[in-house]
């Protein structure tokens, strides 16, 4: 097999994998689960030809540590999995934003807690992207809702993740992965990637975890002349661990600024429909194509409906949704779980704008009747 | 061929029904369509209910699943009994005259897959005999795509027993 | 061999004094690997130690080498991304005995099987030091301990045999006590490529010692240095005398071809610069 050309049809997760290998991801390490694993057969196949290499490791917790490993080394890497997967997951996620390695990990979502319903979709792990992990620490997550966005929104994790310094989650569910849209892939070479900053001073003058002006410390990569000491433990500039009073808020503080204070550069939503609506729907990923659809059918039984669509979940796009829940009589967030992204749009309901929630737990894309029932609802 | 379908292939596991979706949604895309091909089937890697769902569409395609199907082929009792009373009343079932008990309803159309499949002289062919039989009372995707798409699909070693089985559900 | 270098190039001095409490062996298992690393010459910018969390997970501290700290268990996942990553890199695993073999088990029996090309030096003083001497897999049976305090139920892994068993290249055991032994045998496994495995009985006169060896740090030393015993002598024992012992030397010497060797035969173009390379 080789790049494919010209217009496909093509699954998501294949997707996925050639937006990884066109953004110069060139290690992969994973675990199979359903409905992920496609993503991992393709490295499997590929990487090889492009110079890189795929490791299954023995289970997802090994699987993060290695993408971890491996981009300390200089290396673009991601991983892929599902629900379960993710959990054993959190633990070395957390080493990774707290040494500040660039990697993705793709969630493809399903149906939980535990086993639930094997492999059906869902958009249950939003809060468990942003706090699954102990601790106090930001994340990047976005969430593809086509075939095509499995493509181009892979390659914005890894600039995200390049440009940070970071992980970065692309949160998709068993719809998008699985699904098979038709595609064409670009030019690779009329990509805009986004490589990390290299350090600019003499090895001897190099601390690993001084930071620039950005926020963001230039990274050297194992084997470099500038020496990298990556630690786990509460650490200073040296990248040493260190426990003086004051270090850990320092180090906290800087690693979330560094994303905090650049949200105009991550967040992105999507405005769809009339701009003067009647309720607003609120969702992301695969339930967003639902309100789409949706909001052609509420036309035509007179009820004016828009969406926004939350590209980039976490950080929050706080001010977009305020601005947009300021604007209408009502709103209703629809997504695969009962109830996660509207805690986060209530929090930033500041004109206290009446919000419903249309909740899809089938194990099933969201039912367009369930958006409609809850747009009907807040119409009333 | 610039319509929207929604076309539903649904039977048991076996039967190619996800390749045959997979051959639709690319002649669809070669007519110059958008398309959206999902599937859902058991946990077993035999056997079993499966479907595959094919949208197509002019336009851009929001959702990805058959929200109100134009056509859904049922192979066996379950997949009929599944759609017969929740589709539309211009939705034309397909289903297996053999496997299926008698149809209730106006719009659809029984075919004897098997006798078909004896008379070819090969049972695994049935994904493309029934490609030809649904072309044959709708006109979803150009023919000549839809060989073209089978033709990418198959190994050459099986490529002409598939393309006469096609041709034999358009004909019969 | 030639040494220009001296183990003052791997070794951080300004970091003294170290964490460890008086007696316990680390320091001399951090001199017998920063001794190797000089013995071998290997700049230290072409060395990575990744180690996991415990009293002997904190060595990376006292290192001048690239370093990984990371989670409990998990040096040697992190460590087979390290060294896929990075093919050139000697890349070095440092734990502990919970943490290569209870919570890190996993990720052991699986470098050994897929032979990664790393050396795993595991620090093996029967307790979880950090956590308050709770036991651990290689606590010996009926052992006290704070969550044994009447005796262990569990019988103990034999490392050696374990990490023989699952595959390793290399496998070796001494003490702190047999300190050119020990500085012997490291050397040789960093050398040697391939999953490598030495394992240094160590002692923890804080925990271990104070609950199941009468005496002091001497005491302890002579303990594990009598509860060992030198490969020769092992080999001549009827099989009811080689129970009562830990057998000492190099132990296993293979020439299995490591991982990357053979992903790279399988997948000829893995070895190439590649098609995609640069984009």
């Amino acid at each position: 097999m080789s790049r494919p050309e010209g217009v496909q049809l093509m699954e998501g997760n294949h997707a996925c994998a050639w937006g990884a290998i066109d953004a110069g991801a060139r290690f992969y390490a994973g675990y199979p689960i359903t409905p992920s694993s496609e993503i991992a057969e393709v490295c499997a196949r590929e990487l090889p030809a492009y110079g890189g290499t795929y490791i299954q490791m023995e289970d997802e917790i090994g699987s993060m540590a290695a993408i971890v490993g491996a981009s300390l080394s200089g290396k673009k890497t991601f991983t892929a999995t599902s629900g379960p997967g993710f959990s054993l997951m959190q633990e070395n996620l957390g080493v990774g934003i707290y040494q500040e390695v660039p990697c993705v990990v793709v969630n493809i979502q399903r149906v939980g807690p535990a086993t639930g319903l094997a492999t059906q979709p869902a958009q249950a792990d939003v809060m468990q992207a942003r706090w699954g992990t102990h601790g106090d620490h930001p994340i990047i997550a976005i969430s593809p809702a086509s075939v095509q966005e499995m493509y181009y929104f892979t390659i914005r994790a890894f600039n995200l993740a390049e440009r940070f310094r970071t992980p970065v989650i692309l949160l998709g569910d068993q719809v998008v992965g699985q699904t098979y849209e038709n595609i064409t892939l670009p030019d690779p070479d009329s990509l805009e990637l986004i490589e990390r900053k290299k350090p600019v001073v003499a090895p001897e003058d190099f601390l690993p975890y001084q930071a620039d002006e950005n926020l963001v410390p230039p990274m050297a990569a194992y084997g470099d002349k500038h020496i990298v000491h990556a630690s786990s433990t509460c650490h200073c500039e040296t990248g040493y661990s260190n426990f003086k009073y004051g270090t850990n808020r320092q180090l906290l503080t800087r690693l979330k600024n560094k994303i905090y204070n650049y949200t105009d550069e991550i967040v992105e939503v999507e405005h769809f429909g009339p701009e003067d609506a009647d309720v607003t729907l609120i969702s992301f990923g695969c339930s967003s194509r639902v309100c789409k659809y949706v909001i052609g059918e509420a036309e035509k039984e007179g009820i004016k409906v828009n969406l926004l669509r939350l590209i980039t979940i976490w950080p929050f796009p706080d001010q977009e949704v305020q601005k947009a829940l300021a604007k209408v009589g009502a709103a209703v967030v629809a997504e695969m779980n009962q109830g996660q992204v509207i805690h986060e749009v209530n929090r930033v309901n500041t004109t206290n704008t009446p919000v419903h929630l249309a909740s899809g737990i089938d194990g099933e894309l969201i039912r367009p009747e369930i958006v409609m029932n809850s747009i009907k609802e807040a119409v009333k | 061929m610039n319509k929207n379908w929604q076309v539903v292939l649904a039977g048991e596991g076996g039967q190619g029904l996800i390749l045959a979706g997979r051959i639709l949604s690319e002649a669809a895309i070669m007519d110059g369509n958008n398309v959206s091909l999902t599937s859902s089937y058991g946990i077993a890697a035999r056997g079993g209910y499966s479907e595959a769902q094919v949208v197509i569409s002019e336009n851009e395609l929001y959702y990805p699943k058959c929200a109100s199907p134009d056509l859904v082929l049922a192979l066996t009792q379950p997949a009929y009994d599944r759609y017969v009373d929740k589709v539309k009343d211009d939705c034309l079932i397909v289903y297996d005259s053999k496997d299926v008990a008698d149809g209730k309803r106006k719009n659809e159309f029984g075919y004897d897959f098997k006798e078909a499949l004896l008379t070819l002289g090969n049972l695994k062919v049935i994904n493309s005999l029934f490609l030809g039989v649904i072309l044959k009372q709708r006109n979803i995707v150009s023919r000549e795509n839809l060989i073209k798409a089978l033709e990418k699909n198959l190994p050459p070693k099986i490529q002409d027993i598939n393309l006469k089985a096609f041709n034999y559900g358009l004909e019969d | 061999m030639a040494v220009n270098l001296s183990y003052r190039e791997y070794f951080k001095e300004d970091a003294l004094p170290l964490m460890w409490c008086a007696g316990c062996g680390n320091g001399i298992l951090l001199r017998a690997i920063t001794d190797s690393l000089a013995d071998l010459e290997i700049p230290p910018h072409q060395v990575v130690v990744s180690t996991g969390i415990g009293c002997w997970g904190k060595a990376d501290d006292y290192m001048t080498t690239h370093a990984f700290h990371g989670s409990h268990g998990r040096a040697l996942a992190f460590g087979t991304g390290i060294k896929l990553g990075n093919p050139d890199l000697h890349v070095i695993a440092l734990m502990g005995d919970g943490d290569a073999l209870a919570i890190g088990g996993n990720h052991f029996i699986h470098a050994a099987r897929r032979n990664i090309d790393i050396t795993a030096i595991i620090s093996n003083n029967f307790t979880y030091g950090m956590t308050g001497g709770q036991y651990s897999p290689t606590t010996p049976l009926s052992s006290k301990t704070t969550t044994s305090p009447i005796g262990v139920a569990e019988p103990a892994f034999d490392v050696c045999g374990l990490a023989e068993e699952c595959g390793a290249n290399y496998v070796a055991r001494s003490t702190v006590y047999h300190v050119t032994q020990l500085k012997r045998l490291i050397t040789a496994a960093i050398k040697k490529k391939g999953f490598n495995v030495v394992e240094a009985i160590n002692t923890c006169p804080t925990h271990f010692g104070r609950r199941n060896v009468p005496g002091d740090t001497v005491e302890m030393m002579n303990y594990i240095k009598e509860m060992t015993v030198a490969k020769s002598r092992y080999e001549k024992m009827d099989d009811e005398e080689k129970a009562k012992y830990l057998v000492t030397g190099e132990l296993v010497n293979k020439e299995r071809p490591d991982f990357l060797s053979v992903y790279r035969e399988i997948n000829p173009a893995a070895s190439e610069s590649g098609r995609g390379e640069g984009k």
